[in-house]
């Protein structure tokens, strides 16, 4: 997997648009949601990896976006899951880009299939060197909202 | 409109219905039974496709020419005919005309040629795992803890009415 921090970097230029916080944060919270959800079941609980494959399937992400969803105020749950499954999307997108020997880094159409996909580009080891990039993105966007929101004041 | 009225329509249209307030612990705990049915589900479909390689050394003739898929194993020695890798269940040989450096982590995906034995299908040298790794869930658990703080700061918690409300 690539680190979260690269994860958050990815969806923190699609977060800025919305204009309600708790849609942002659903957009940022689903970025990081297939990896909070499986990683602490597979390193604390000790769940076996092919047991954990769902969290990063169109079809697992629906139902633990819309679970996640329900804690969010009744008039912005809509916007809220879409947010969420936004940001899981978004998450899955960029593990695709890891190196899996053609094993592939997310089962996407799991129930219906368990090929594994993926686009090959980084050996998933090297992922950490998105990093710096990572923090550059981030400081960017901050610096270009803050920028903003001074021209608008 | 009446509140039954309104009521009606609400129930009618099922989106709606799906995100209302009315039951919904019940809709929480139908999508996590669905999602660990799920992963139930996906445990033993994933076995059958893809078996581990710790199922390799007890059913050798079963697994004949099924491939299987090792991360990041240290090479513990090379031989004319490819390498030998440690793994949680014992040795392994590797039949591959690449001979990576005893003590260099590996990953591979091969194809069960015997008993503990493969035949590489693609080896991938894992430089700096013991270190990259580290970093890696480090730079992560970081990340979380800085946006769960953000997120406190910025939402009150008030279960009954939905945890996320905006404290602007």
């Amino acid at each position: 997997m690539p680190d979260l921090l690269t994860h958050l970097a990815s969806a923190r230029l699609p977060a800025a648009f919305p204009r309600t916080p708790q849609v942002r944060a659903a957009l940022l919270l689903g970025c990081l949601l297939p990896d909070l959800a499986s990683k602490p079941l597979y390193g604390l609980a000790h769940a076996p990896s092919d047991y954990l494959e769902p969290f990063h399937s169109l079809a697992g992400l629906l139902v633990l976006c819309y679970a996640v969803s329900l804690f969010f105020p009744r008039p912005l749950r809509e916007k809220t899951f879409a947010a969420l499954y936004g940001g899981s999307l978004l998450h899955v997108a960029l593990d695709l880009i890891k190196d899996n020997l053609g094993v592939g880094s997310a089962s996407l159409f799991y129930p219906f299939s368990t090929r594994g996909y993926e686009l090959g580009w980084i050996d998933p080891e090297d992922v950490i060197l998105l990093i710096p990039a990572a923090l550059a993105l981030l400081a960017l966007t901050l610096g270009v909202e803050w920028r903003l929101r001074r021209v608008r004041q | 409109m009446s509140p039954r009225t309104e009521n009606r329509s609400r129930w009618d249209n099922p989106v709606r219905a799906l995100f209302s307030d009315r039951l919904w612990t019940v809709k929480l705990a139908v999508a996590l039974a669905l999602l660990a049915a799920l992963c139930h589900r996906a445990r033993r479909d994933y076995e059958r496709d893809y078996p581990s390689y710790r199922r390799v050394p007890v059913y050798s003739a079963r697994l004949k020419d099924r491939t299987v898929s090792l991360w990041a194993k240290t090479v513990t020695a090379t031989a004319p005919d490819g390498f030998d890798i440690a793994t949680d269940v014992g040795p392994f040989h590797v039949i591959s005309p690449q001979r990576p450096p005893v003590g260099e982590r590996v990953s591979l995906v091969g194809r069960v040629a015997g008993p503990r034995t493969l035949e590489a299908l693609a080896v991938q040298p894992n430089e700096g795992v013991a270190w990259k790794r580290p970093v890696n869930y480090i730079v992560s658990i970081l990340a979380a803890a800085l946006f769960f703080l953000w997120m406190s700061r910025r939402f009150r918690w008030p279960l009954s009415t939905g945890l996320f409300r905006s404290r602007s």
